[in-house]
């Protein structure tokens, strides 16, 4: 049947890449088989619980194979190893899907390596840095917006699991459910949830080694190794979304702005005005505004898509007082309509 | 808004009444009643008056105003499914020799799809079906059944997501809700605000590991 | 002046393309503009299979959301309207059918069977035809005519051409031998000297009216 060989060609495929080998389907899993006389030992709040996921890795080295899969059925798998030493961590991940490609983290920094096009690209993200403050802040948003309930226990890739579920208050955003090593708390499974409770996205490890013998050393080396590789060092402009003109009107409940930065001129237009992103968190979700210039010859269609738990939309923006033309692009781990309320909330101020 | 300005605004709703707007200003009047209380009124008093010009009897009906407002919330309450993106295949250059053809009615100017032999076909086609696999999917998740729907096939009801084994039944289906003059292109700009996205995804008590991860894995597979 | 086509309002009609078009891909205010288009039109519809006029509007509201929610199948081909009306008799006939099953609610009228729109009795009130709103609608067909009868001559024909017999502005032109653009203004004309009669009319109908 013809459909059928497209759709063989069509798994092979994620996102207009290519994958190498199709990844031997498993199911995602809906609600965890959950041990029937499971009581949680410990009633943990909100935010003991984020605070011993996020700890978790600093604690211990590991190993394994993370499968990403989004409801689709397409997926992206990777190999990874992550050691801690004292104040440093430092993790590895190696692409098992699409085009080779080794990524390197030490704290905040970050460098990916592309094999065939012999590119190596470094760069600081602060946002790693980010997490303790987003719980202890006055304002934080986590406990307003989000439940938490422990559903039970399951085994992944051979560990016991608690199983605790992030409940969204409002349908501004996504639900979460996740599997954290009963030891160490280590995140083991994370499933993304839409409004109406069905799994949109899946990440888990489907196989892993806690207490790996990796090397601190031996992977700074290789993050060192840039030797042969053309290095890219995409330079980001820091600013702030008041200093590039834009305000939004009415603050989306929850939603703190983290950051604002001018991205790189893009390719084949150098001298042209660069596009602005302006990052959002409840600190769980992260939604990034794009706004560029509007430009008749390639932005042709408005639109909203959806990739996993990732949703976007595309906007053009007329000023209504014939102050400017310009194009939108929302993306963010949220359901559209929160992306739409963001659109309809940006204010040109200048 | 001046007297001029307001005449204007309602010269091209009547434009709009009858399908004559095409690309930005048809965007922009769309805005425009959202917006604007005068605007949308317009829109339905030329629709009432077309109505009773052929049916005298329909100025009884529809005299409901609150049916909108009524309707807007439950659309609100409506998981926003994300929608199939489809280009329309305007060529950029007509557009830049502000060709009205090419701002007006795109389906007349729709090229035919590109011939099988066309190099670009296959990977044009390929990469739809692959997109369209994931959005389709997630779109008839939240579809659920709809008996009766004209065309439509009967859906499999789906609560909780079916398992990852996409039945080539299924993307049958999905494929025939495009029509074939419809070739879905991804789009690397997009791809590449995406993967910019991502390397924010820091600002989350999630990131670390699995976030992070996360990205990362996704990361290649976009290239 | 009767609504002879069925089911489709104009015979070759693709206005609405667009407007669907963005509709479908997920643009809320495109389809609520479609929405006030065909708001009337369905509530008759619905009017001549169901008597109950609080049902009506239930099952005009819900045929709106299930088209939304159904736009990803709707091919572009096809004309709106029809897969909108048909959208309409299936969700009034499985309210009905539910009726039955629930007699306790007031149910269907007695021809209910019945899906042509225009096989209907002359002077028989269907649901929501309140003797106030059948006044209205005279009172507003009334200033129509007035106003039509009033417009000059070349705004009356442009209107004619386009509203009544349904031909596109590229047609008019033709007929009227005048270019485009003054076909655009002059049926604009005729629809902002109609409505400056209708207007007052639809403030002085008072309620949560238009």
């Amino acid at each position: 049947m013809k459909f059928a060989k497209f759709f063989h060609l069509a798994l092979t495929l994620w996102v207009g890449g290519s994958l190498q080998t199709v990844i031997a389907q498993t199911p995602l899993s809906t609600a965890p088989s959950v041990s029937p006389a499971a009581q949680p030992a410990i009633e943990r709040s909100l935010a003991d619980w984020l605070t011993r996921l996020h700890e978790a890795p600093r604690k211990r080295a590991y190993m394994g194979t993370f499968v990403v899969s989004s409801a689709a059925g397409a997926m992206a798998s990777a190999r990874i190893w992550h050691v801690c030493d004292g104040d440093q961590q430092m993790e590895r991940v190696e692409a098992l899907t699409g085009a080779p490609r080794s990524t390197f983290r030490r704290n905040d920094q970050v460098v990916t390596f592309q094999p065939e096009a012999k590119v190596a690209r470094t760069e600081k993200r602060e946002s790693l840095g980010q997490f303790p403050n987003l719980l202890t802040a006055g304002d934080s948003a986590i406990p307003e917006f989000y439940g938490v309930r422990q559903i039970g226990s399951e085994r992944v890739a051979g560990f016991d699991a608690d199983v605790v579920q992030l409940i969204p208050k409002d349908k501004l955003r996504f639900g979460y459910r996740i599997w954290s090593e009963k030891k160490t708390g280590l995140v083991v499974k994370l499933q993304t949830l839409d409004t109406a409770g069905r799994v949109l996205e899946q990440a888990a490890f489907s196989e892993l080694q806690l207490d790996a013998p990796v090397k601190m050393d031996k992977l700074a080396r290789m993050m060192a190794s840039t030797e042969g590789y053309k290095l890219e060092k995409p330079e980001m402009v820091k600013t702030t979304a008041a200093a590039e003109g834009w305000a939004l009107r009415n603050p989306i409940p929850g939603f703190q702005p983290m950051s604002c930065f001018k991205r790189p001129a893009a390719e084949g237009h150098p001298a042209g005005e660069r596009t602005v992103q302006w990052i959002f968190s409840d600190g769980l979700a992260t939604v990034s505004l794009f706004v560029e210039v509007f430009d008749r010859q390639r932005h042709l269609q408005e639109g909203a898509m959806a990739m996993g738990a990732t949703q976007t939309l595309t906007r053009h923006l007329v000023g209504d007082k014939g102050d400017g033309d310009w194009w939108l692009t929302l993306v963010g781990e949220v359901p559209a309509q929160t992306l739409q309320a963001f659109a309809q909330g940006l204010e040109r101020r200048r | 808004m001046n007297a001029d300005e307001r005449l204007k605004q309602r010269e091209q709703i009547s434009a709009l009444v009858d399908g004559q707007l095409g690309g930005l200003e048809l965007a922009a009047v769309v805005e425009l009643t959202a917006a604007d209380e005068d605007a949308l009124s317009c829109w339905h008093m030329y629709h009432l008056v077309g109505d009773v010009l052929r049916s005298g009897e329909l100025g009884a009906f529809g005299r409901d105003r609150d049916f909108l407002a009524r309707l807007n919330t439950r659309l609100q309450l409506e998981p926003v499914a994300p929608r199939i993106v489809t280009k329309t295949l305007v060529d950029p250059e007509s557009i830049a020799n502000n060709d009205q053809q090419a701002l007006g009615n795109s389906k007349k100017n729709q090229k035919s799809p590109p011939a099988a032999n066309d190099p670009s076909f296959r990977w044009k086609l390929v990469a739809g079906f692959a997109s369209l696999a994931a959005v389709a999917a997630i779109s008839w998740s939240t579809i659920g059944t709809l008996e009766g729907v004209p065309g439509g096939t009967r859906l499999a009801q789906s609560s909780a997501m079916p398992a990852v084994a996409v039945s080539p039944v299924l993307l049958a289906d999905a494929a025939s809700v495009l029509p074939a003059s419809q070739v879905m292109i991804r789009d690397p700009r997009l791809d590449e605000l995406m993967a910019a996205h991502r390397q924010f995804g820091g600002n989350s008590a999630l990131q670390n590991p699995s976030g992070f991860l996360r990205n990362a894995t996704f990361e290649g597979a976009a290239r | 002046m009767t609504d002879t086509a069925l089911p489709s309002s104009l015979p070759h009609d693709n206005s609405d393309h667009q407007l669907v078009e963005r509709a479908v891909a997920g643009d809320q205010r495109a389809f609520e503009l479609l929405v006030i288009k065909y708001q009337r039109r369905i509530e008759r519809l619905i009017g001549r299979m169901v008597r109950d006029v609080d049902l009506v509007e239930d099952i005009a509201q819900e045929t709106f959301i299930r088209a939304w929610r159904a736009l990803h199948q709707f091919r572009g081909d096809a004309q709106f309207y029809t897969w909108l009306y048909r959208i309409a008799v299936n969700t009034a006939k499985k309210a009905l059918m539910d009726l039955k099953r629930n007699p306790t609610v007031r149910g269907a009228a007695p021809d209910s069977d019945e899906e042509d729109e225009t096989s209907r009795r002359e002077n028989e009130l269907t649901t929501e035809e309140t003797p106030e709103s059948v006044l209205a609608a005279k009172e507003i067909a009334a200033a129509v005519n007035a106003a039509m009868e009033a417009l000059p001559e070349d705004l009356r024909q442009a209107v004619t051409l386009r509203e009544i017999e349904g031909l596109s502005y590229e047609e008019i032109s033709g007929v009227m031998g005048c270019p485009i653009g003054t076909v655009r203004s002059r049926i604009f004309r005729a629809r902002e000297a109609i409505s400056t009669r209708v207007r007052p009319m639809l403030e002085h109908q008072t309620g949560k009216r238009w």
